[in-house]
């Protein structure tokens, strides 16, 4: 990577350029006392809790390799220390954010991907809460809450009511071993403790 | 891998000559190889035939659902990722036909192949979307509606049917601005909604509310329920014809259960279903087959927890009961005809007029410990489900009953229960006809007789000895007669 310095002085005037080869530019991790405090928000702290261990950045090199879905990854370069954590099928960084693609500033910038993080996770939460009061039922935050995790990972409720003989339902979309709501809102209650 | 299937029940034809159906599937399996919770999704298939399991489709990457068309002929796959999802149509026999669908179908539903109108019809989005599909040109129009339903007990589902010409399709929908429930039947010729109407016009009047749980050409079965928060636990069920409005009397049920129907609405099959504590929805294994021409309980079953129901088109008067799917699964042909038969062979209890003939309208209980109910199947001929060797059987007809002891249970047994034509004539000491006058009989209190034409009225009675009186001119008289010594009352006015 090349870094390019230029100087200029309080009238704008141009008093020098100078340009120097370094080595890598590789991220590296906040303590997780910055991160709480910048996150700010312990719902969705449980999601990068659970997504990454809060790590933004490789702590290490590591090899990935995912052949069940075709993706053959060693010698990657994203498997390096400093790079961005990846994960299947397309997740970077503390909140594995794959939809939409994460941005440059997201994949390098902790806090730009804890803002989007934020964002989409907030979206998800609005959608959850609308949909509990369009089928009329009783809810309550933590099912609000589950629904909301599961969206964040699947784009799927983790509930629904398909009619109001039987009320809330596990979602039949969802296959039976995918419990990431559950898992997720259980890191949040350690949280909360 | 051995699998195992549980024919409960002898299938009456040769099943090698028709198309097997097949049970479709999805398996599910985590990968935790990086470190990370992966959920990997395959899709499958198992025919009930061969009892062999294999990846289905079998190109392609994974696939996270699969849906079939009621005659297995067409398919859809699914694959689905945050926020979006692919859909594919595959038909069955001709690999060659693989169409992707629009962006704008998420999830399907249910789907109906309809090759002699050139169609296929595609129900998405948690019902919210209705699209056809011109097969030749593979061009696509949607439409938005408000249908409903969705079963996790059920594959596939039954919330939409096709009409018995195949030229409508009839499906469950709640208006959203007067939430009544409904149904609307969708013209695929004219390829636009038809009518629209309210499912309490045949519901039983003031349940919470309404839905067709399972339907298939023409026919429904609405289920008038109790709300989920409310304490009441009843549901009624009728089978109904949305082609001619024929309805079936109400059948009582209390909890929840899931009900379905073969032999085109003669049998109602009603399923206990549960919730777990996170609100899996799954048959508790308890099952009740009903006669809907007269709501008797014909048969109760158990079979193990956590079924799902397979029907398919090509053996329409099946349900496939099917647990352990994914790993060595066992299917329960359930084939109500064959069940009902294979009880007859039990015993057979008949009621027959004086002449001879299946009289209907009586009731029979046996003896075990204490008086049962036995099965009445409607038509004058009654089942009894009792594993004592002899009991004793209680016939009641209008109003009398006769007693029948230590009948013998054994296989091939049948007991006849035969009334006798009664008359009452009333007549002068002269002999004269007197036509006026009222007859009534004793049988657990008061009844009618019958209307006096020319000095004479008649009815039916089982046997056995009753008192009967006759009013003539503010005059009562009353006799005490075994009508099967004698089957002639007569009274005789001054």
């Amino acid at each position: 990577m090349f870094i390019q310095v230029t100087a200029y002085n309080q009238n704008g005037k141009l008093l020098g350029v100078t340009t120097q080869k370094t080595n890598k530019i590789l991220g590296s991790n906040p303590e997780f006392a910055a991160l709480r405090s910048y996150v700010d928000n312990d719902e969705y702290l449980a999601v990068i809790k659970h997504e990454s261990k809060g790590f933004q950045f490789n702590s290490e090199d590591i090899t990935k390799n995912y052949p069940a879905y075709g993706y053959e990854l060693p010698g990657w370069k994203y498997n390096k220390k400093g790079y961005p954590a990846y994960g299947v099928p397309g997740g970077y960084g503390m909140g594995q954010i794959d939809n939409p693609f994460p941005s440059e500033n997201d994949l390098w910038n902790w806090k730009n991907i804890i803002n989007t993080g934020k964002n989409i996770y907030n979206t998800k939460k609005i959608i959850a809460e609308k949909y509990s009061k369009s089928i009329n039922q009783n809810s309550d935050k933590n099912i609000d809450l589950i629904t909301t995790y599961q969206l964040y990972n699947s784009g799927k409720l983790y509930w629904k009511v398909y009619d109001n003989k039987i009320g809330w339902e596990r979602n039949h979309d969802l296959s039976i071993k995918n419990e990431y709501g559950i898992i997720v809102y259980n890191k949040y209650l350690d949280i909360i403790k | 891998m051995k699998k195992n299937i549980s024919l409960l029940f002898v299938l009456l034809f040769n099943l090698s000559v028709i198309a097997q159906p097949f049970l479709y599937y999805t398996i599910t399996s985590i990968d935790t190889s990086n470190g990370e919770e992966q959920y990997l999704s395959q899709t499958m298939r198992y025919d009930i035939n061969t009892k062999q399991v294999e990846k289905y489709p079998q190109f392609g990457n994974h696939y996270d659902q699969i849906v079939t068309d009621p005659s297995q002929q067409l398919v859809s796959v699914s694959r689905y990722y945050h926020n979006n999802s692919e859909n594919y149509l595959i038909m069955v026999q001709d690999s060659s036909f693989f169409m992707e669908l629009n962006d704008n179908i998420n999830s399907v539903e249910q789907l109906f192949y309809l090759p002699t109108l050139d169609k296929i019809i595609i129900f998405s989005n948690d019902y919210k979307l209705l699209s056809v599909v011109q097969i030749s040109t593979k061009e696509v129009i949607s439409e938005l509606i408000e249908g409903s339903g969705g079963s996790s007990t059920l594959n596939p589902q039954r919330f939409a049917f096709l009409s018995k010409d195949s030229s409508k399709i009839y499906f469950y929908a709640v208006d959203t601005l007067t939430r009544k429930e409904q149904v609307w039947t969708y013209s695929i010729n004219q390829n636009q909604i038809i009518a629209k109407r309210n499912l309490s016009t045949w519901g039983k009047t003031d349940s919470d509310g309404y839905i067709i749980d399972y339907g298939k050409n023409d026919v429904g079965v609405i289920n008038s329920y109790s709300s989920y928060n409310n304490l009441n636990r009843d549901f009624y069920f009728n089978i109904h014809n949305f082609a001619t409005d024929y309805s079936s009397s109400q059948i009582y049920h209390n909890g929840l259960c899931q009900s379905y129907f073969t032999m085109e609405g003669k049998y109602l099959v009603l399923m206990n279903i549960t919730k777990d504590s996170s609100y899996l929805v799954y048959h508790t294994g308890a099952i009740e087959i009903y006669n809907t021409l007269n709501g008797q309980l014909l048969k109760s079953l158990t079979l193990p927890e956590s079924g799902i129901i397979y029907t398919s088109d090509l053996y329409p008067d099946n349900l496939y009961y099917t647990v352990n799917l994914e790993n060595d699964p066992d299917v329960y042909v359930l084939n109500i005809d064959s069940i009902l038969k294979a009880d007859q062979k039990n015993y057979n209890i008949k009621l027959l007029n004086s002449t001879g003939t299946l009289l209907t309208g009586g009731s029979l209980q046996y003896y075990e410990g204490s008086w049962k109910d036995a099965i009445n199947n409607g038509d004058g001929t009654f089942l009894v489900d009792s594993t004592l060797s002899s009991v004793s059987l209680k016939m009641t007809y209008e109003y009398g009953t006769q007693t029948l002891s230590n009948v013998s249970m054994a296989n091939g047994n049948v007991a006849v229960f035969q009334t006798v034509n009664t008359t009452i004539s009333i007549h002068d000491s002269s002999g004269n006809v007197l036509n006026r006058g009222t007859a009534e009989y004793n049988a657990d209190g008061w009844r009618e007789f019958g209307t006096m034409v020319n000095g004479e009225t008649v009815k039916e009675l089982l046997p056995g000895s009753y008192t009967f009186r006759v009013i003539y001119n503010g005059v009562q008289k009353e006799i005490t007669q075994d009508i099967s010594v004698s089957s002639i009352v007569e009274f005789i006015f001054p």
